[in-house]
């Protein structure tokens, strides 16, 4: 879980690895194509899906994937399609609230020590540096055994754990932009602080911050599955993908379609949203 | 840790559940010994590493109720008579006993040559000593003290002559003295350290075949033969000091690990072996497979009928009829583990079938709730009176739910669902749920409880063994006929009529639907070809006395 290396990635302002642009575009217009099938999926499931994702079937328990059980059924009889499909919005769902608390209180923490300086600053970011010296799993594992599980609080502490990353972001950038002859301009103008920050400080922070959001998304939801694998995600039945994972990895030796098939939909989201993250960090490096 | 202390210092009757919770068996009249295949004079020397799942918290067999305390510390305490397999009993320390013909008094004559590894002798001041320290209510003993049931004292006779004095008879007394909860501590370590006796180590010290050389809480206990050990249990099939140098116990919470320790060579057996694994250790070359089935109470869901829901019988007849649970053990279990037709568990003495008493009629449910006046539907399809839902209130606690258990109540559920009816499960952590236990804030409550025959009832159902009081009857069951049957067996010594008493009391439990009993699971042990003489003991336990590496 590279969490932080992915960010530090994307916020870095040399072009990570010189990748030709054309490779990039394909590989954000694939992500983008998988990610808006996906969305599909998230909003409608019942059009990929007529069954019921914890209706259980015990005497068609461990079926082999088949034209019936597309991926075959669980311990329960279960399908494991139906499950990975109505899963998609619970998966998605904790990865994008954890990435908007994660970017909230980043641009809250980063605006105040940007614009405070002073003691604000120093207290706000040896602050960060702490956190950001704590592996963010281990942050986030910290969060959930202090407000308990479930989805909200796994999405809750993963979005905590990555506050600091946009923290440290959003200070960055506000700092080159407070320090601009616009930004000094405005203050001697006398425009309200209120004004600048939503007129100059913003659009220019938000720039890096949407790719490193789409990038951290990903990242978030392989935390929030692993959470879910060590137990802590959303209650059974939840066809939540980490959950499934966790239920499955029992029958790995006999069943492997119960464990595969949540594990392969992690990889195919976490893979569509970094590629298109990456297409737009390129584009804006560009 | 704190949670796991706290977890502990609870009730009683919680956590005995809680340790047959993950799977774990006590007693049992055993069918010989599956996995003793070998060839050859057995062997002294080497050591062998056994992978269990949990720790014990304490390490005094007087305090603690854990069933992994017993089978672990078997080999270090010794006791005054050896269960065989067939239910009789063997001279141990002492060499023969009587029992009065009141049934009120035990004489023991001792051995007189055993010693305690402090050069302490093994007399009659030490049985003293011991059953003394058991009931002094600064011991706090959980489990080990309701074993000793009615007892009123223990008289010195001369030194190797021991009467013990009970207050009615108590059918299970020569049970109880043999089981390692009433083992024997040196009267020197009572004295000198009363309250280091639950750290283990060098604080352990007994008469057993081996000593208890170290522990490191969490990760591995270490045991060590002793020399001169020439009073082994009359059970055994040798005499004298042990075979192995000595052995470790590793534990592995982790299944799949666990398993795969013993399938790697890591270890030399690993215990529980889950039912998801059984097929699969059973196809490996590497390792023999030697599973049983738990005797006791097999897994089973009991109603509390101290709350308002399951006060009517015919509210609990709905969950005794409404759900499949064969076929939801036939799926979930692939055929490893068999239905449950009682709440004893085949393999358990005085066990009495009634599987035609716990058919899955769906439509009887279905009427009884509407007799009870469920007859509207909400909008999830859940059947409601007066704009209430049947709903049933099933709390657990994550350290003693096995992954099977939680598939298998994830299935009730969704089979409850079927009929109407909402099974609410919610997942706490140790201490709270055990608080929960303790109030009786619950409408079902799941275990399994180990036990070799059917005394195990009377944890279960005897009106006064509530959980609030280190009992197991979670269902908080108050029925005059059912203790009179209770009452009746544990008066007794003709093992006929206890049998009788038991069987009636099974059908009583039944008939009253106090409880509906949900699968048989088995003990499975993955052994590595090195180990020989494999034996369970009476206890259901493997015998490591016996135990020798080729």
């Amino acid at each position: 879980m590279s969490v932080e290396l992915a960010l530090s990635d994307a916020v870095s302002d040399e072009a990570p690895a010189r990748v030709d642009g054309r490779s990039r575009r394909i590989g954000a217009w694939l992500g983008a194509t998988l990610l808006v099938l996906v969305l599909a999926v998230l909003v409608f499931p019942e059009w990929f899906s007529s069954g019921r994702p914890n209706a259980t079937d015990v005497r068609h328990a461990f079926t082999p994937p088949s034209l019936g059980h597309l991926f075959g059924t669980d311990e329960l009889g279960r399908d494991v399609y139906t499950r990975v499909v109505y899963g998609a919005g619970i998966s998605l769902g904790i990865g994008v609230l954890a990435v908007g608390i994660g970017v909230v209180g980043g641009v809250l923490l980063g605006l105040l020590s940007g614009l405070g300086r002073g003691w604000v600053d120093t207290v706000a970011m040896r602050v960060v540096d702490v956190l950001l010296a704590v592996p963010e799993l281990l942050l986030a594992l910290l969060v959930v055994a202090i407000i308990g599980r479930g989805s909200l609080n796994v999405a809750l502490a993963i979005g905590v754990a990555a506050v600091p990353h946009f923290a440290r972001l959003v200070r960055g950038q506000a700092l080159s932009v407070l320090r601009s002859e616009y930004v000094e301009a405005a203050k001697i103008l006398g425009v309200p602080p209120v004004r600048y920050l939503g007129r100059h400080v913003l659009p220019n922070v938000g720039g890096p911050l949407v790719v490193m959001a789409s990038i951290g998304t990903g990242s978030a939801i392989t935390a929030a599955a692993g959470l879910s694998v060590l137990g802590l995600g959303p209650p059974a039945p939840s066809p939540e993908w980490g959950a499934m994972l966790s239920e499955g990895q029992a029958y790995l030796g006999t069943a492997w379609w119960i464990a595969v098939f949540p594990g392969l939909a992690v990889v195919v989201v976490v893979l569509s949203v970094t590629l298109l993250g990456r297409g737009v960090q390129a584009r804006r490096l560009r | 840790m704190h949670t796991r202390r706290r977890f502990l210092s609870l009730s009683a009757g919680t956590i005995a559940a809680v340790a047959s919770g993950a799977g774990l068996t006590a007693c049992s009249a055993a069918q010989g010994s599956p996995g003793d295949i070998d060839a050859g004079p057995p062997q002294s020397g080497g050591t062998i590493t056994l992978a269990e799942p949990t720790s014990p918290i304490g390490w005094d067999p007087h305090v603690g109720t854990e069933d992994l305390l017993g089978l672990i510390l078997r080999p270090v305490f010794d006791s005054l008579v050896a269960a065989r397999t067939d239910g009789t009993f063997a001279p141990w320390l002492a060499t023969s006993w009587t029992i009065s013909p009141d049934g009120l008094n035990y004489t023991f004559t001792l051995r007189k040559d055993v010693t305690f590894t402090d050069g302490t002798p093994f007399d009659a001041a030490a049985v003293r000593a011991n059953f003394d320290h058991v009931v002094a209510p600064g011991t706090a003993s959980r489990y080990a003290k309701s074993l000793l049931g009615p007892y009123v004292g223990t008289t010195v006779l001369d030194q190797s002559t021991v009467r013990i004095t009970l207050s009615r008879p108590y059918s299970q007394f020569l049970q109880a003295v043999s089981s390692t909860y009433l083992g024997f501590h040196s009267p020197k370590a009572l004295r000198e350290h009363p309250h280091d006796l639950g750290s283990g180590g060098r604080y352990t010290v007994t008469t057993g075949a081996f000593t208890f050389a170290s522990v490191t809480q969490g990760q591995q206990a270490v045991f060590k033969r002793r020399p001169d050990y020439k009073w082994g249990p009359g059970s055994a099939k040798h005499t004298g000091p042990a075979y192995l140098d000595g052995f470790t116990v590793m534990f592995v919470l982790d299944d799949q690990t666990r398993v795969g320790a013993a399938t790697a060579g890591q270890v030399d057996i690993a215990d529980q072996v889950p039912a998801s694994q059984l097929p699969v250790v059973r196809n490996m070359g590497s390792v023999r497979l030697i599973s049983r089935d738990s005797p006791g109470a097999p897994y089973s869901y009991y109603m509390n009928t101290g709350k308002p829901l399951f006060s009517d019988v015919n509210a609990r007849k709905v969950m005794l009829h409404g759900v499949d649970v064969d076929g939801i053990t036939k799926g979930l279990f692939q055929g490893q583990y068999q239905p449950a037709s009682s709440v004893l568990s085949p393999s358990t003495r005085d066990f009495a079938d009634l599987a035609d008493q716990l058919g899955y009629h769906p439509d009887r449910a279905e009427s009884l709730l509407a007799a009870l006046g469920y007859t509207d539907t909400d909008g999830a399809g859940y059947r409601t009176r007066n704009g209430q839902r049947f709903a049933v209130r099933m709390p657990f606690a994550t350290a003693n739910t096995t992954d099977e258990r939680r598939a298998f109540n994830t299935a009730v559920q969704d089979g409850l669902k079927q009929i109407g009816v909402d099974l609410v499960l919610t997942e706490l952590d140790a201490p709270t749920y055990i608080n929960r236990a303790r109030a009786g804030d619950y409408d079902l409550s799941a275990l399994a409880w180990g036990g070799s025959d059917g005394a195990v009832l009377w944890n279960l159902f005897y009106s006064k063994n509530l959980v609030p009081v280190g009992g197991a009857n979670v269902a908080w069951v108050a029925d005059q006929t059912l203790d009179a049957l209770l009452t009746g067996a544990e008066n007794t010594t003709d093992q006929d009529k206890q049998r009788q008493f038991y069987r009636q009391a099974q059908a009583r439990v039944i008939d009253q639907a106090y409880v509906r009993p949900a699968y048989v699971a088995k003990r499975g042990l993955a052994v590595r070809p090195e180990v020989h003489g494999f034996s369970f003991d009476a206890a259901g336990w493997p015998f490591i006395y016996d135990i020798w590496r080729g």
